[in-house]
């Protein structure tokens, strides 16, 4: 009764701090769903990459490729056409070209009665989930498909090491936001606990809001997640594995990924809950206790911030003072863009380990760079997502501090300072953080990268297009505090509210 | 047998490398049914005071007794339920749920302990307060004087045999701080023991035994007959 009162409730007054737990919930979620998703089917890939296809074949013609020695037998007898195995295939040679539509409509047939329908079948598909459509890739496409098959197991070892990584990068995202949402909530909490709330009852109510959350969130981001993964193996067929498979469905969302989502997304939520709780449960229903320690006097903050302005100090002094009050958001904030970053950079250098040793990005051309996206597009995409997840992770976070600083800008405010000097203090504070986040970053990357790929013997090229590659990564990064910046802190900057004249700024400050 | 009794109560912050002493070696005993000030400048301890008798905090040292059993040696859980009981607590700033309506509000003290109160209990409660015509707005749109009745309501609702009020007037004008003390008054006269944390000597001297406590020790006591 009570749980339900006010979950009720709650969801609609603290709609805001839902809607962003809910924000990266979700995409914590999608991510599980993307990782597990892309990992069924590539296995279904692999697979998929030794069946037989048909293609067109400047050689001979046309051609089954995979094909197994005797089944060139199916072919013999149809007019027109002479069925022969070479090299894994059989090549299908036209004697007269001038009319090739019969025997090609006779040969398509018994391709599709033979060969592509009991492997559909086989392969666990009632329909075909995209048109068969025939593309032609080229030697140099089906070369980079032998590739990926070969290096299947490094793949696969790959995949679980960035489904860790970005685990490592989801949990704290999540742990910090409800952190934050605690601390919103901490004078009602406090509140309860002085009307005799008991601990299991305060653990229950919590546990539905976290039920609840994990619902909606799982709701939103499996199919988001699944969502991308298919795109990326049905109609990105330019720069994914899928584009070499167009007779063969190899998407695949099964129960088995669909549990793996659920129980890595319950997992995340149950230990964001349980570091929630420890949070909760330390919280006192004695709420003055620290009254008794004697508030220094507003008097003694207006002589401080004139000695600052004065002495021309002052964005220096008050960036402190907002990084203090905004510690813990600011510090996840900032773990989470440097783990984010470090996935990139590892990302980075395994693409450009995996890539052919003609095809590495010392050359800067076209062909071999879309040839290396599309032979390493797993870590290229997973790259891309653990960017993507904390760019938006790190704008709620910024948004979130920016709210928590509205008191603080208030009475700054009413102290006489202007728009301009706060919003200085809040650049100086993001440039001082980007700074560091950006050095961490780089330096855990490449502290991981040489850790796991020492044993390969992998050397990091010097060359100007490697170089060249960190510009975009870092400069997203970049972009995202300067767009956070301008947006969150500009607009808590335009919209002061003046605090009370007097009221002292609460514990931080102090030189 | 008294309804409140504090043995040598000390209470101690640490805050960074300093140890500030709020309460030194309080022992007071307070009768059923009696109203009683803590009065004292500010910081002098009141708060925190009313908080250990109420349960709210624990005391570095000492005992705090209530109907003759000890708060301090309760689990944290049994500790909440007998204060969702026995006590009833007033904060200075209301402490109203804000996502609740008064109603709510008051209800929460009986939905916790899984009672949902009838609602003639609960509008006879507000009438007596009255803020009937009050109870399905939210604390936003109560003025200060109303938000404090409802505190009080709700310190009500699972009729607690002792009421602690900390500075229930602190935040109200002095036309509104005259209701609320009618109030206390009431209740005081229908049994209820009451112990209000004020400095406002109107509100003390509306009260029978008034306590004065200054630098965390009690310093003088007035009795009033």
């Amino acid at each position: 009764m009570f749980e339900k009162l006010m979950l009720g409730r709650g969801i609609r007054y603290y709609r805001r701090s839902y809607v962003n737990i809910l924000c990266v919930f979700a995409a914590a979620m999608a991510m599980f769903s993307f990782m597990n998703v892309f990992a069924a089917s590539l296995l279904n890939y692999t697979e998929a990459v030794e069946l037989p296809y048909i293609t067109r074949d400047w050689t001979c013609g046309f051609r089954i490729v995979n094909a197994v020695p005797g089944q060139e037998e199916l072919f013999r007898g149809i007019p027109g056409v002479r069925a022969e195995f070479e090299n894994g295939s059989i090549c299908f040679y036209l004697t007269d070209p001038e009319n090739a539509a019969g025997p090609w409509e006779a040969v398509e047939k018994i391709w599709y009665e033979k060969f592509r329908n009991p492997y559909l079948a086989e392969f666990g598909v009632d329909d075909e989930s995209f048109p068969a459509l025939y593309s032609y890739v080229g030697r140099d496409g089906r070369d980079t498909i032998y590739d990926y098959d070969a290096h299947r197991n490094e793949i696969q070892t790959n995949v679980l090491l960035f489904q860790s990584a970005l685990s490592v990068l989801a949990l704290p995202a999540m742990i910090a936001i409800c952190g934050e949402y605690i601390a919103e909530r901490t004078p009602d909490i406090r509140t309860l606990c002085g009307i005799g709330i008991g601990e299991g009852q305060l653990g229950r109510l919590f546990f539905f809001e976290a039920g609840l959350l994990y619902l909606v969130s799982a709701a939103v981001g499996i199919p988001l997640g699944a969502g991308i993964a298919a795109l990326f193996f049905s109609g990105a067929r330019g720069i994914g594995p899928g584009r070499s498979l167009a007779e063969y469905p190899v998407f695949r969302m099964d129960a088995g990924s669909l549990g793996l989502t659920l129980l890595f997304g319950w997992l995340a939520v149950v230990l964001t809950y349980a570091v929630m709780m420890k949070k909760v449960l330390s919280i006192d229903a004695a709420y003055t206790c620290m009254e008794t320690v004697p508030n220094r006097r507003a008097e003694r903050h207006r002589d401080l911030y004139r000695k600052k302005r004065t002495s021309g100090q002052f964005d220096r002094f008050f960036a402190e003072v907002l990084r203090k009050r905004g510690t813990s958001l600011l510090l996840a904030r900032d773990v989470l863009e440097s783990v984010s970053l470090a996935v990139g950079v590892f990302s980075l250098n395994a693409v450009n380990y995996l890539l052919d040793e003609d095809a590495r990005m010392t050359g800067w051309n076209r062909d071999s760079v879309m040839i290396s996206l599309a032979n390493n597009s797993l870590f290229v995409m997973l790259g891309v997502f653990a960017v993507f997840f904390s760019l938006a992770a790190v704008w709620i976070f910024t948004k979130r501090h920016a709210e928590s600083m509205a008191e603080a800008v208030g009475i700054l405010s009413a102290l006489g300072a202007e728009e301009g000097e706060i919003y200085a203090c809040f650049r100086r504070l993001t440039v001082r953080s980007q700074a560091v986040s950006l050095a961490a970053g780089f330096a855990l990357g490449y502290a991981v990268t040489l850790g796991v790929f020492e044993a390969a013997g992998y050397r990091i090229p010097v060359s100007l297009p490697y170089l060249l590659a960190h510009v975009p990564l870092a400069g997203v990064y970049c972009l995202a505090a300067w767009i956070g910046a301008k947006t969150a802190y500009g607009k808590i900057c335009k919209n002061i509210e003046a605090g009370e004249d007097g009221e002292p700024i609460p514990a931080g400050e102090e030189e | 047998m008294p309804i409140l009794e504090l043995k040598h109560i000390r209470k101690e912050f640490v805050s960074g490398p300093r140890t500030v002493t709020a309460l030194g070696d309080v022992s007071l005993r307070i009768e059923e049914g009696e109203m009683t000030a803590v009065t004292g400048p500010s910081g002098a301890g009141k708060s925190t005071l009313l908080q250990i008798m109420a349960g709210l905090l624990k005391p570095t040292s000492g005992e705090v007794k209530i109907d003759g059993q000890d708060l301090g040696a309760m689990s944290r859980k049994r500790s909440a339920a007998f204060r969702r009981k026995n006590v009833g607590y007033v904060f200075q700033r209301f402490n109203l749920l804000p996502m609740l309506t008064a109603r709510e509000n008051i209800a929460v003290p009986a939905l916790l302990d899984g009672v949902k109160p009838s609602e003639e209990s609960l509008l006879a409660l507000a009438e007596s307060l009255g803020i009937e015509d009050r109870l399905d707005h939210f604390p936003s749109e109560l003025s200060g004087g109303e938000q404090q009745r409802v505190a009080i309501a709700r310190a009500l609702v699972n009729d607690p045999r002792i009421l602690f009020a900390d500075e229930p007037t602190g935040n109200l004008d002095s036309g509104t701080t005259g209701d609320v003390m009618e109030v206390f008054s009431r209740l005081n006269r229908a049994g209820r023991t009451i112990l209000i944390v004020t400095h406002d000597p109107a509100v003390a001297g509306a009260c029978r035994r008034v306590l004065r406590i200054r630098d965390g020790k009690i310093g003088g006591e007035e009795v009033s007959s």
